[in-house]
């Protein structure tokens, strides 16, 4: 059954109460908030995830809670828990939807230490997975939105989860994390593109969510292989350029976007050089997303083979 | 309520549990492990007993998370000390490393699998500013406080306001003494420093065995910290195990405790260690012990309090009752007359109350 089947009531009920235990990836997390927008919200985003019930473990329980008794009347607060450990203290009133899903980032960054955790965004095709690194503001899940949107498959928008054994990515599609400007570029997309209510004056701005498509939840089970990393620099006006990265250089970087690579120590080391040994990496400067995803679309990407063999070269002369 | 009835008091009794239960049971404990900080201790456990594969699929994932967790802590809580050894050698002075830092350079038994917040060194008084000079030369800083908070530390605390280091977000904690000047009770800190044991490194050293269980009963009982009060009492059960293979390890504990006047304390201590890891303490300590009751609140209040301190009421949202609990142990110790007669002390206490009084 999935979340969009329960009747508002129910819904309602069952997240203020118990929870709603909701399938996201490898992982059964429990949905639990008693404030009606919300839940509104998680009923628009989260139409599509099935509701697991008829599991009986239950891996991250998050709520979202509006504080009970009197402090309902007086200095009104909210809090985000996972697991029994507070995510975020004072939830502004007008931006529950956003610190949601931070809190849910925050709570599997910091829970699921049995992945390589990057802050990055992955898509995928043809089993082939694209990894975009770049900091708050820098084009990544407008990218990712984008490509998601045009033939690849969401894989995640925020985390991209490497398992330390064979190295490939799980994937985690949860709602794409929208801000400011690309909320506009990313609705232009198409009427496919659902997105979710706006947050205004966030600490990041307007903040809204994008549903993630049917297809990306319904083969949530389906890993990929690493093949590309892109560090994305969105500069207005600039022309689409892609330039290739010494691998030394893509580590590095990488390291510094990922949560816990410090974390795992050497096996940390060891994953993460050799899945950028295997992978291609470029740092790309765009202003326009339909450039950017006509190139992505282009023969160099879509391939169902992986020719490394192009990229390579391309890499070496570096 | 008995703590014999809840599961996660159950597992850290007796591991070997953790491969009977059902992955119902798993549901209930895991998160609850996980709030108290003690799941990465299981984790430990369970693969130093090799039970990892004797438990359900869904929960391994969990488990590995939280032994790399632990991994990562040992490694730098190590780390850590080397940086604040290398940042004090030029002062020259001796540095007793407390709690978590401790048990992790002297590689003890409650070291394994723990996770540590800050770290806590104590020096001789005199040397606080040298002490605090070279922190501040190697990269800690005070947190942004406003004046009434450091003041408060520096006349009435046991420590310098907590430095955070730029770089690597660590948090080291510089005492003169292990107890509040507020407090009623009074140690004389050199008392320690003349029976620390020395380490491997230089002018590194830790408390001695009896000091050092009676520093972190003080520290819990008497600071009122039972923010993780689960570990901590962990700690100090794993602590008196170790340390009861000692010969006269026990008379020197009831003397150095009349000694330092942390009878009190100590007593509260040996009473929730047995009470929730029924830590094995001989019956002559234990007569002894019970004279040293406090006068007030009776003991089923202080039973109920530690209790709902300790152990999670809910893991599903804010745990008010148990954030309740820990409140009232923080306030329980009356400070001195002279203290509470200060506005700094309740400038500190009661801030809210000093903000409208301010406007």
């Amino acid at each position: 059954m999935n979340v969009g089947e329960l009747n508002k009531t129910k819904l309602l009920h069952r997240l203020g109460t118990n929870g709603l235990p909701v399938r996201i990836g490898p992982f059964t997390i429990n949905f639990k908030t008693n404030v009606n927008s919300l839940a509104d919200a998680i009923r628009y985003l989260y139409t599509d995830f099935s509701v697991a019930d008829k599991c009986n473990f239950i891996d991250y329980r998050v709520s979202l809670m509006r504080a009970g008794g009197l402090r309902r009347w007086i200095a009104p607060y909210m809090t985000v828990v996972a697991e029994g450990t507070s995510m975020f203290s004072k939830v502004p009133v007008n931006a529950t939807v956003p610190y949601w899903e931070w809190g849910l980032n925050r709570c599997i960054a910091k829970f699921a230490q049995h992945y390589l955790i990057l802050h990055a965004a992955v898509i995928e095709r043809h089993g082939n997975a694209l990894m975009i690194v770049g900091t708050s503001g820098s084009g990544k899940s407008t990218l990712c939105a984008g490509l998601t949107f045009n033939g690849w498959r969401l894989l995640s928008d925020e985390l991209t989860m490497l398992s330390t054994e064979d190295c490939r990515v799980t994937p985690l599609a949860r709602p794409i994390t929208l801000k400011n400007e690309s909320l506009e570029i990313v609705r232009q997309l198409g009427s496919h593109v659902k997105i979710g209510p706006e947050s205004h004056g966030t600490v990041k701005g307007t903040v809204a969510h994008a549903r993630p498509p049917v297809e990306s939840l319904r083969r949530s089970d389906e890993q990929a292989t690493p093949r590309w990393f892109i560090f994305v620099d969105y500069q207005p006006g600039a022309t689409i350029q892609l330039k290739p990265v010494t691998k030394a250089q893509a580590v590095m970087k990488i390291a510094h976007n990922a949560f816990n690579y410090g974390t795992l120590g050497v096996s940390g080391f060891e994953s993460l050089t050799q899945i950028v040994d295997t992978c291609v990496c470029y740092n790309l400067t765009y202003s326009d997303l339909d450039e950017a995803v006509a190139l992505f679309n282009g023969d160099q990407f879509n391939t169902g083979q992986f020719t490394k063999r192009n990229h390579i070269e391309f890499c070496e002369v570096n | 309520m008995d703590p014999s009835d809840h599961m996660l008091v159950q597992v850290l009794r007796d591991p070997e549990k953790m491969a009977t239960l059902s992955l119902s049971e798993w549901d209930a404990l895991k998160p609850q492990a996980r709030s108290t900080l003690v799941i990465s201790k299981l984790a430990t456990m369970a693969s130093e007993l090799s039970l990892m594969d004797r438990l359900p699929s869904q929960v391994v994932p969990h488990l590995t998370s939280a032994h790399v967790i632990a991994a990562r802590h040992d490694r730098a809580i190590r780390w850590e000390v080397n940086c604040i050894q290398r940042a004090l050698r030029d002062v020259d002075i001796p540095i007793i490393l407390l709690k978590g830092a401790a048990y992790a350079i002297m590689k003890m038994t409650c070291a394994n699998g723990r996770i540590y917040g800050d770290t806590d060194i104590l020096v001789p008084k005199d040397r606080l500013d040298a002490v605090e000079d070279a922190l501040i030369r190697h990269g800690w800083n005070s947190d942004q406080y406003n004046s009434y908070h450091e003041q408060y530390f520096r006349k009435w605390l046991h420590e310098l306001p907590p430095m955070r280091h730029h770089e690597r977000n660590t948090v080291i904690d510089v005492h003169h003494t292990i107890l509040p000047l507020t407090d009623t009770l009074r140690v004389n800190p050199q008392m320690l420093f003349d029976s620390a044991i020395p380490t491997d490194r230089p002018n590194v050293f830790v408390l001695s065995p009896p000091d050092m269980v009676l520093h972190s009963a003080a520290h819990l009982f008497r600071n009122g910290d039972f923010v993780h009060g689960l570990r901590d009492l962990s700690d100090l059960d794993e602590l008196l195990r170790q340390f009861s293979k000692q010969d006269d390890f026990w008379d020197s504990l009831l003397n150095r405790a009349t000694q330092l006047k942390l009878t009190l304390p100590w007593h509260l201590a040996a009473r929730y260690v047995e009470y929730f890891f029924h830590t094995p303490i001989p019956a002559s300590v234990r007569q002894t012990v019970a004279k040293w009751a406090p006068s007030w609140p009776g003991t089923p209040v202080v039973d109920k309090l530690v209790s709902r301190a300790v152990l999670p009421w809910t893991v599903d949202q804010r745990d008010v009752r148990r954030q309740m609990a820990i409140s009232l142990l923080a306030h329980w110790p009356l400070p001195r007359l002279k203290a509470a007669m200060t506005g700094l002390f309740w400038t500190k206490r009661m801030p809210w109350f000093a903000k409208q009084a301010a406007t």
